[in-house]
């Protein structure tokens, strides 16, 4: 597992161990359920807690830090490497963490975040998940939240047959939309503060059914009624132009072998990966939110396709309203030494200005720099969001990348010491990437 | 993982990486993509300077941490579980209410005590740059649950500091007790 994939990985471990402790401390403050054990619940958060600040910490994670956020770091690569190496894993060190040590906690603590959300919820009961029609939806945050939701239906149920439809909790029909592989149903859920919301999925279905989508083929622009529009590239199925403004999208490579924490030390300006031809696109105009789905070849890799979704949800009241998704799924083989990028030229006249978030969520302009190489104008992305800004006069454009990662690493569930962790925490409430 | 902006009006950023034999001068660990496919969001926001501040945190934890859907039976679903999903209702409370917008709850959790009861940390954060002093009644928000703050109030005033983060507080809650402990400190 790479560096960047493990980040990604303890990112999301992270926001289920969220979930977990928010839904456990929700079920023990206010309605203590019969059956439901205390000490064996945070007993087992423990160690989920334990593992997501241990692999979170920069000491644990190399290549998150750089003295003046420019290219590379310290010594040389051997050195350094020599250096960590022994810090982390000798024969004097009884305590040394391996690569596969981290690893280990880090799917701990995702097993131990699932099995306690699941005890809480009491989801686990009855049906596998992979026969169930039954969905709960909890909301982590503080917030009530409405957003859109993929129930998968493989194995559940075939809507090609009978239909399928969404009913809530009280049995009122949901509105409902089909995949066009008639594999997932989505639907836009309100959940409240701190709660969860319940779903069925009901097959036969006769009335308020999960509607297909319409196919529509060729470029495709897409709106949603809250103002926001994006216009495809006919020839990549990229975005090309944000609400009029252009912002052409294209895949791009580096060549290298050795470089820097953030990107590989490269004089040469990225490669852009050769723009196949569209190969199908399908939009998804239904209640929910519309959808396009591309897929490139992108030459260096026989087995390697880039599947991209971008989609526009049509709901105003969604709290994706405005905002278009591009999900990107990464080739399970990118070619030898290769470093996969996403360009994205615009015609604002920005001087080369460019705002990063820091780790204290505040925002600072990174001036370009000629004379280092590519890395060295490469900067972190740093805490739970991260967002570049263009700025010109007074349009913005931001591209907002999240890392999910967040400041609680420091959190303590022990009795007796929470004063120290809880003050170091304060005081020091950064997330080190 | 980095994003740069090389030229005018241009910006890019990393999304994967597959380094066979190189390094990056950051130690041992491997820059070699080995895992299955994987994808991760990247929402795209338009708009003027003060508008997409307002929202880029907001949003930001939004996308962090999404809906949890689990899977389950409703025919099997257990006492608990119901009791839960409507909240403390059954008992005569109500739901800890929403936050105001821009005030983030960055934690909330239980922590087992020695005598063998428990209390609850709730920490608060001002995420949004520019929109003054917030003010949250926790009593409110999380009602009817005896709470001690450093203030000796529930109400708690939260100032802006750097841009987007305000101060922090972190206090305890425990049902049906006085005083356990309260912390507040200005990050």
């Amino acid at each position: 597992m790479s560096r960047a994939a493990f980040k990604l990985n303890a990112r999301k471990t992270s926001a289920a161990h969220t979930a977990a402790e928010r839904a456990t401390a929700y079920a023990l403050a206010y309605n203590r359920p019969q059956g439901l054990n205390r000490t064996k619940l945070l007993r087992k958060l423990f160690p989920a807690w334990d593992a997501v600040g241990i692999v979170q910490h920069h000491d644990s994670m190399t290549g998150t830090m750089s003295a003046i956020g420019t290219y590379t770091a310290w010594g040389s690569s051997d050195r350094n490497a020599t250096r960590l190496q022994e810090s982390l894993c000798t024969a004097s060190n009884p305590d040394c963490q391996t690569l596969e040590d981290y690893t280990a906690r880090l799917q701990t603590a995702s097993d131990n975040s699932a099995e306690v959300i699941a005890e809480v919820l009491d989801t686990k009961s009855g049906q596998t998940e992979e026969t169930s029609t039954h969905f709960t939806v909890f909301n982590s945050l503080a917030q009530r939240r409405t957003s859109v939701v993929g129930f998968p239906l493989a194995g559940v149920l075939d809507p090609g047959v009978n239909g399928v439809g969404v009913r809530d909790a009280r049995g009122d029909p949901v509105q409902a939309q089909l995949s066009r592989q008639n594999d997932t149903v989505y639907i836009v859920a309100n959940v409240s503060s701190l709660s969860t919301a319940s779903f069925d999925i009901v097959s036969p279905c006769t009335s308020d059914c999960a509607e297909l989508p319409t196919i529509t083929e060729g470029v495709i622009d897409l709106s949603n009624t809250h103002g926001t529009t994006v216009t495809m590239a006919e020839s990549t199925g990229l975005p090309e132009k944000i609400n009029g403004v252009h912002a052409q999208h294209r895949y791009a490579q580096y060549h290298a072998e050795q470089g820097g924490p953030y990107v590989l030390i490269e004089m040469d300006s990225a490669s852009p990966l050769p723009a196949h031809s569209l190969l199908g696109s399908v939009s998804a105009i239904g209640p929910i939110f519309q959808e396009v789905e591309s897929t490139f070849d992108l030459g260096y890799n026989s087995s390697g396709d880039l599947i991209s979704t971008t989609r526009v949800y049509t709901d105003p009241d969604c709290e994706q309203a405005g905002i278009v998704e591009i999900q990107h799924g990464v080739p399970e083989k990118i070619g030898d030494n290769r470093e996969l990028i996403m360009h994205v030229a615009t015609g604002l006249a920005t001087d080369g200005s460019l705002w990063t978030d820091e780790s204290g969520l505040e925002m600072h302009e990174r001036a370009y720099d000629p004379t280092l190489p590519i890395s060295g104008n490469y900067h972190v992305r740093e805490h739970v969001t991260v967002l570049c800004l263009l700025r010109y006069a007074d349009a913005t454009i931001s591209v907002r990348r999240v890392l999910y990662c967040r400041p609680q690493f420091a959190q303590n569930a022990r009795p007796n010491t929470r004063d120290r962790n809880i003050r170091r925490k304060t005081r020091q409430n950064r997330c080190p990437y | 993982m980095g994003v740069a902006s090389l030229g005018n009006g241009e910006i890019e950023y990393m999304m994967a990486r597959n380094i066979v034999n190189g390094t990056d001068d950051q130690g041992p660990w491997p820059l070699r993509q080995l895992q299955g496919a994987f994808s991760f969001p990247t929402w795209v926001m338009m708009g003027d300077s003060d508008e997409v501040e307002s929202n880029r945190v907001i949003s930001a934890l939004r996308l962090e941490n999404p809906l949890v859907v689990l899977h389950g039976d409703s025919k099997a679903e257990g006492k608990k579980f119901r009791a839960l999903r409507r909240g403390a209702h059954a008992k005569g409370k109500a739901s800890p209410k929403p936050m105001n917008d821009g005030v983030h709850l960055l934690s909330f959790h239980a922590r087992q005590l020695p005598d063998d009861n428990e209390e609850y940390v709730v920490r608060v954060q001002n995420v949004v740059a520019g929109s003054g002093v917030k003010t949250v009644d926790l009593a409110v928000r999380f009602n009817n649950i005896r709470m001690n703050t450093l203030y000796n109030t529930s109400r708690l005033d939260m100032f802006e500091r750097f841009c987007a983060v305000g101060l922090r507080v972190e206090l305890c809650i425990v049902p049906g007790n006085d005083v356990v402990s309260s912390r507040g400190e200005s990050h």
